[in-house]
């Protein structure tokens, strides 16, 4: 199965992701903001980097920026709820492209089956082989 | 004055000036009277006016004969004279003597032109302000019931009535039942104390319909501070209103919008692990006899989300696909789905503006089909669900950043119940409804808003209590040759 690492600044919402990947059979990496996540990524393995957007630091597409550049192979899902002020702007979407450089993006709160869809989209198919 | 007496030579000059002068009074400055005689008057006078003052010699049949002519004396004066001779003919046709008087009649002539001036300035006055793009009207204090004295033009062609109607009488004739207590309570205060005083107040025209009056008034005092007369401003201020009005609804729903974006932030990362495990355990636990409590958990979760996702439509910009199309086939696409949707007691009535005058909008089908299943829900409610709703499209004009100015306008009516003014101004307010509670979460309006927001367009409400009411979409046409080419691709 695919290695994980799920960047999310929400303990309870990465707990969820956690379960619900560890119980597909991933192995799950944990950064609670962008700087651990990028550190993580930088030792390799990857698979696949579900990254939340808005974070306090790091913003998740500065991540998928800067993650694309140290781990080439990897893919990245975003993931968002909307902004926390709810400042976000078409401005915003279109400077950081639509889908913030990510291979696919989820809108929270999603459900365990699209969540399961996306994640087996997007990771190589040679990392499935059990 | 001078009293003159001429016996002109004609064999020396064939213009009748020199001869013998004989001449008794005031010599109005001129020099060389004495030695030259008439040729010095001659060379006196100002060279406009030489031959006004030859033409008295001249030989004609008349025996006497007036004219007026000016002296441009050595000191810079100009005198005016008034000559008045009498002249004695010939046999040979020709004047043998001219005798008369001279006058000064400068001071006179000065006091005409300055009177003329001063005409002139009044009547130029009065032509400004009787053009005036703004109405002026000046009722005197004076007399009982302060009647108007004066009412310039642009009174006339705001209200309707023409000055003879309205003169003589209290300007009170443009109030009507809908003239705000308050400011003409302040308007009487201002009268009472001779005070300024500025109101806007819902007047009628002569035909009764009403107008936003904004009322400037100013007292007149005179010399001993008493007041005379009252001058009234009178513009009308509807429209701007009207705009004002809009400006503050759309700022208002705006910052509502930001906060519900932020709401639904907070509250989406709530729902996420409630989701997620909820699922998780009901996957784990497939055949448990308490697996129902967990899809009574799922079921809160996913309808909280749905909830959340209808105000983030209104708050959010979507990303969606928007698509350019002619809005008459986006309209047409969109009513299929919607006549299945508001039931068998709604007739739909489609009026489309059809022809060569195509407009090319950009929109979401989705995002506008929901816009429009919303407006048609609510004129169904309205309605009691039995009833007709009118769609209407039409070319209509917005202001919108780089289109040109041309939209399509959709109108939604329908012949239900109406609002009053205090629900139209809260009726893009998410979670506001006038629903029973239970029957609608108050999202339908403000998702619309939203929506058609996205689209670059705009949406307004026109209604009143029993009058039913028309919801207006307006979409900004979009330009370029885009139309030909999709259209032959069919």
């Amino acid at each position: 199965m695919a290695t994980i690492l799920v960047i999310e600044d929400i303990p309870s919402v990465m707990l969820s992701l956690r379960v619900v990947l560890e119980g597909g059979g991933h192995t799950v990496l944990c950064a609670g903001n962008g700087d651990d996540g990028l550190a993580l990524l930088r030792r390799g393995g990857i698979d696949l980097v579900i990254t939340d957007i808005w974070m306090p630091g790091k913003l998740g597409s500065a991540v998928i920026a800067e993650g694309r550049g140290l781990a080439p192979d990897a893919r990245f899902l975003a993931i968002t709820g909307g902004a926390p002020n709810g400042s976000i702007t078409p401005d915003h979407l279109v400077g950081a492209g639509a889908d913030f450089g990510a291979d696919g993006v989820l809108f929270k709160p999603f459900q365990r089956t699209e969540l399961i869809a996306a994640v087996t989209e997007l990771i190589p198919a040679v990392a499935l082989q059990p | 004055m001078a009293f003159f007496d001429h016996v002109p030579d004609w064999r020396r000059d064939g213009r009748g000036l020199s001869g013998s002068l004989a001449w008794t009074g005031t010599h109005f400055g001129i020099r060389g009277l004495e030695e030259r005689g008439l040729e010095a008057v001659a060379d006196a006078v100002c060279a406009e006016d030489r031959e006004s003052f030859l033409r008295i010699f001249v030989p004609t049949e008349e025996a006497s004969r007036a004219g007026e002519f000016r002296l441009g004396l050595a000191d810079g004066r100009v005198v005016f004279l008034y000559c008045d001779a009498s002249i004695e003919m010939a046999a040979d046709g020709r004047p043998a003597r001219i005798f008369g008087t001279l006058h000064d009649v400068t001071d006179r002539r000065r006091f005409e032109a300055q009177l003329s001036d001063i005409l002139r300035e009044r009547e130029m006055l009065l032509a400004v302000i009787d053009a005036c793009p703004i109405s002026i009207t000046v009722a005197d204090a004076q007399q009982p019931d302060t009647p108007l004295i004066y009412a310039n033009r642009t009174f006339e062609t705001l209200t309707g009535y023409t000055r003879d109607e309205v003169l003589g009488s209290n300007c009170r004739f443009l109030q009507g039942p809908d003239s705000d207590p308050a400011a003409l309570r302040v308007l009487h205060d201002a009268v009472v104390t001779g005070s300024q005083a500025e109101v806007r107040l819902t007047n009628r025209r002569k035909d009764g319909t009403p107008f936003l009056n904004r009322l400037v008034l100013a007292p007149i005092r005179n010399d001993r501070g008493h007041v005379t007369a009252f001058i009234g401003l009178q513009s009308d201020v509807t429209d701007e209103a009207r705009r004002e009005e809009a400006d503050k609804q759309r700022q208002r729903i705006e910052a509502l919008g930001r906060m519900m974006g932020g709401i639904a932030h907070e509250i989406n990362n709530l729902l996420q692990p409630i989701t997620l495990m909820t699922e998780e355990l009901i996957a784990r636990h497939t055949d448990d006899a308490e697996r129902p409590y967990l899809d009574a958990v799922l079921d809160c979760a996913l309808n909280a989300r749905r909830i959340i996702g209808d105000l983030l439509a209104f708050s959010r910009p979507s990303g969606r696909k928007a698509e350019v199309m002619d809005a008459a086939t986006l309209l047409h696409d969109a009513l299929v789905l919607i006549r299945k949707a508001v039931g068998p007691g709604i007739v739909m009535d489609l009026d489309v503006h059809s022809g060569d005058d195509r407009i090319a909008v950009r929109a979401d089908k989705t995002a506008f089909t929901q816009v429009l299943l919303n407006l048609a829900g609510n004129a169904a409610a309205a309605m009691g669900g039995t009833g007709a709703i009118r769609i209407a499209l039409t070319p209509g004009r917005m202001v919108a950043a780089g289109s040109t100015g041309r939209c399509a306008r959709i109108d939604v009516t329908d012949s239900g119940c109406g609002m009053d003014r205090a629900t139209l101004e809260r009726a893009f307010e998410p979670f506001f409804t006038t629903k029973p509670i239970g029957q609608g979460t108050g999202l339908g309006l403000s998702v619309a808003f939203g929506l058609v927001k996205d689209m670059g367009g705009e949406i307004t409400l026109d209604s009143a209590p029993g009058r039913g009411t028309t919801a207006t979409v307006l979409l900004p046409e979009v330009i370029g040759d885009w139309y030909h080419g999709h259209h032959t691709r069919h």
